[in-house]
């Protein structure tokens, strides 16, 4: 009764047919988008910066001469406005977007934010308080005072999400539901801080306030972006060495578990990340909303779940989007500005829609 | 070199869910896992794959401790197939396979991991849906791309030790040409050297397919032997509560059981 004996009784074999692996590569298309994306961002404005112009000043420094030149004010608009702007745009909404890609694997749900471990309304929590705090501390923190509100809310970005990870039972083996939980409730508890600390600001607080609670590119200048790079390129470095173990996180906990990942570890580095560069991101910038969600599942709909590919994918159409917001945040309404994460929670809100309306989305 | 389980138990509370028991999975043979709803089949993979920590006894993998093997080892010798898997995104069927081999491979895939991918899904009856994105699947379908997987990741027979493939009920939602063609894919396997628990309901595809059977009640193994040695109308009775019959038939490999009806409530 050896298994060679067995006659087989099953279905013939269908026909065979040839196997191709079908690979998007979409680097072309999206790297050519953001550079667009960049180019035009540097030229419009309230001062124009022609991009003949730009060029002919780029070309004079190794000895070619086109005719056209920068004048000052444009010089200096480019170099000490737009370009940092531009630049902690590329960042932060590269970071948002890998991010977002990261936690919807963690969690197997493409309809997973950032905002959802209380990372973002801690942040927002660090943040006010140290606006509403502003005139007790500023005696004492002499020139640091302008890192006062970052480094309040990355603090808060990080104690949140830590607070969330540890209450959905962090020390053992963690649930990825009751992390969720976890977080809705740090991030209600969240509001109810900030809620609480709005009474306490002058009217000036408050406008102050609101703009940061709605996110904004407006306040880049190199400092802030040499102080954001370290911790967002680091976060986004650890996501991006993730993209295999990603993918077997999508089959299931213990399906990954058998083939070889720790679980538990690697669940605990994406969430450090994830804080990390969150926080990095909402500290800088304020909360910019649907950037995590829209653009990872998007491109999971036309490009699959692979990760090595959505990943790097998400970083380059993340840092377009957020570029392109903040073109039309700063251009619609010449001179007042509109916070940028109104905009992307405009653009935001009717893809989300559409995609929970979407069956299977994902 | 065998996977060992020696008397391991698992409480639940104050509830013994599993064992006493001790058990050998050898290289060369299928042994399949048989019992009624609740004996602790399930239990007793999760325990021998490493999934379950016991609260005594403990599980050796070719005479190692399952704790102590590095991950990727023990993933390269020893894969699992559960009941049913939660994957909600829109790998197609071949990239599916394709994970298999993930602890194989150290960066991108190669052309031999694409081999054993497509030679696992052939193994399945799932080439032809090699491009196909696992959500359109049918649930039968969808455990057949499952069950590849797991062939892929087993597929390369080892410098050293043996491969052992546990499988959670893996005929639970196909037809009935494919249970027979998925237990003669574990038949292969095992022919090939490795070792092969089935958790399985059908006593005749066990009986036909299996070289040893391990019947569970209550946590523990109440019969352990060849079908012919362990199937009787009187274990059938006492463990599963159905009067059967059980007979020869010319040409079939293992004994039949043909059911007559519930068996009476005393024994």
């Amino acid at each position: 009764m050896s298994a060679s004996e067995i006659a087989p009784v099953s279905a013939t074999y269908r026909t065979q047919e040839p196997i191709q692996p079908a690979a998007p590569r979409p680097w072309l298309l999206l790297t050519a988008l953001l550079l667009g994306v960049v180019l035009l961002s540097l030229a419009v404005g309230a001062v124009p910066v022609p991009l003949l112009a730009l060029a002919g000043s780029l070309l004079e420094r190794v000895g070619l001469d086109i005719g056209h030149k920068l004048e000052s004010v444009q010089q200096a608009v480019l170099l000490s406005i737009r370009l940092p702007r531009v630049t902690l745009g590329i960042m932060v909404g590269a970071v948002l977007a890998t991010c977002g890609a990261a936690l919807q694997a963690l969690f197997r749900n493409p309809l997973v934010e950032p905002g959802l471990l209380g990372t973002s309304s801690g942040a927002a929590l660090g943040a006010v308080a140290a606006i509403v705090m502003d005139v007790a501390l500023s005696a004492h923190l002499g020139s640091l005072r302008m890192l006062a509100v970052p480094g309040a809310a990355f603090l808060g970005a990080l104690g949140a999400t830590l607070l969330a990870h540890r209450l959905g039972g962090g020390g053992g083996r963690t649930e990825t539901a009751r992390i969720l939980l976890a977080g809705v409730a740090v991030s209600a508890g969240a509001g109810a801080g900030i809620g609480l600390l709005t009474q306490m600001a002058t009217d000036a607080q408050l406008r102050s306030i609101t703009f940061w609670t709605w996110g904004s590119l407006g306040g880049a200048s190199w400092d802030v972006v040499g102080a954001a790079t370290p911790p967002l390129l680091i976060a986004l470095g650890l996501l991006l060495r993730e993209a295999r173990t990603l993918n077997l996180l999508l089959l299931g906990e213990r399906e990954a578990w058998h083939l070889g990942v720790d679980v538990e570890r690697l669940k605990r580095r994406l969430i450090l990340a994830a804080a990390l560069g969150v926080g990095a991101a909402v500290s800088v910038t304020g909360v910019i909303a649907f950037v995590g969600l829209l653009v990872p599942a998007l491109l999971r709909l036309a490009l699959g779940p692979d990760h090595r590919r959505l990943l790097s994918a998400s970083a380059l159409l993340g840092a377009s989007l957020l570029v392109g917001a903040d073109l039309l945040a700063r251009t619609a309404a010449i001179p007042a500005e509109l916070p940028v994460g109104a905009l992307t929670s405009v653009l935001g809100v009717p893809v989300f829609i559409g995609l929970l309306s979407r069956k299977g989305a994902a | 070199m065998s996977l060992e389980v020696r008397g391991i138990e698992v409480w639940r509370g104050r509830g013994r869910t599993l064992g006493p028991m001790d058990l050998m999975l050898q290289p060369g043979e299928v042994l399949a896992v048989v019992g009624p709803n609740g004996a602790g089949k399930s239990t007793l993979l999760s325990a021998m794959s490493g999934e379950l920590r016991c609260s005594t006894g403990e599980v050796l993998l070719d005479g190692t401790p399952l704790l102590h093997w590095k991950p990727r080892e023990r993933a390269m010798r020893l894969g699992v197939l559960p009941q049913e898997s939660s994957l909600g995104f829109g790998f197609t069927a071949l990239e599916v396979a394709l994970l298999g081999r993930s602890p194989h491979a150290s960066r991108a895939e190669g052309s031999a991991d694409l081999a054993a991918a497509v030679a696992a899904l052939d193994a399945t009856d799932t080439r032809h849906l090699a491009s196909r994105s696992y959500l359109t699947l049918s649930g039968g379908e969808r455990q057949r791309v499952q069950l590849s997987r797991v062939l892929a990741q087993l597929s390369e027979p080892l410098a050293s030790g043996h491969r052992y493939l546990l499988l959670d009920e893996p005929t639970a939602s196909l037809d009935l040409a494919h249970q027979h063609l998925v237990l003669e894919a574990a038949a292969r396997f095992a022919l090939a050297g490795g070792a092969v628990l089935a958790v399985l309901h059908d006593l005749n595809l066990a009986a036909r397919y299996a070289h040893r059977m391990a019947v569970l009640a209550e946590g523990r193994v109440v019969e352990l032997g060849t079908p012919a040695q362990v199937l009787s109308p009187e274990l059938v009775a006492r463990v599963f509560g159905l009067r059967v019959q059980v007979v020869e038939w010319p040409g079939s490999p293992g004994p039949l059981v043909i059911p007559e009806g519930r068996a009476p409530l005393t024994p």
